[in-house]
């Protein structure tokens, strides 16, 4: 679910930024809330990996696969 | 040689900050993962420094992560963020002995490899002034005299 003040203008690139962050985090299923204010990609990926690390207790991370 | 009258300082952990800071075109800035960053933010905030540093809006300015010392839990998870994330200088605070400088120099290496970064892409700098012999890859010695507002880099070598 993606709330963003910017979602006419840039709903599209949120979803696909968020959309290829989680597949490179092989993450398939999941509730994921996002509420944009307008970020960045590059904050968006940000928060959505450390959500993702978050959720799943992962300390030890896999740099590779966070680009 | 570089220039750097004006270095602007960013907390890590402030994502509108982190998104802005470039339009001011600092000489230098400075991403914090250490004081600035409470504790709790620590993983949240060496997220958005990595993914910022990758951002083609800093590519233009020299970017600086100020990291946590390698003694605590963060300090090589910060290490390994900043230089996969491409920062051009990796800070160490609290630099007390010589040890540190090679441990940071050796984990700098280490990293730079596995991520197919160009070995001594990252330089390193420090705070503290009795390790200036320390590494080879170091190119500045931050002076701190006796008033803290008044700091100073030292030149390239």
């Amino acid at each position: 679910m993606i709330q963003s003040e910017v979602i006419k203008q840039f709903g599209k690139q949120i979803n696909r930024v968020v959309n290829e962050t989680l597949d490179k985090l092989a993450v398939s299923e999941g509730s994921i809330v996002i509420e944009d204010k307008g970020a960045l990609d590059c904050v968006i990926k940000a928060r959505v990996e450390a959500a993702v690390l978050r959720g799943s207790g992962t300390e030890e991370l896999d740099w590779e696969k966070l680009s | 040689m570089k220039l750097r009258r004006s270095m602007l300082f960013v907390p890590g952990d402030n994502a509108a900050a982190l998104s802005t800071a470039f339009i001011y075109k600092p000489d230098s800035v400075m991403f914090d993962l250490e004081d600035a960053v409470s504790t709790r933010e620590k993983d949240s905030a060496r997220l958005l420094v990595f993914q910022a540093l990758r951002h083609p809006a800093y590519k233009e300015i020299e970017t600086v992560v100020r990291v946590n010392a390698l003694n605590t839990e963060f300090g090589l998870k910060d290490l390994e963020a900043a230089v996969r994330g491409g920062a051009d200088i990796v800070r160490l605070p609290k630099t007390e002995n010589a040890e540190a400088i090679h441990e940071l120099e050796a984990h700098v290496l280490r990293i730079e490899k596995a991520c197919e970064r160009p070995v001594g892409d990252t330089k390193q700098v420090f705070s503290g002034f009795s390790c200036s012999s320390g590494s080879l890859r170091s190119v500045h010695l931050q002076l701190q005299n006796q008033n803290p507002k008044s700091l100073r880099m030292l030149g390239e070598r």
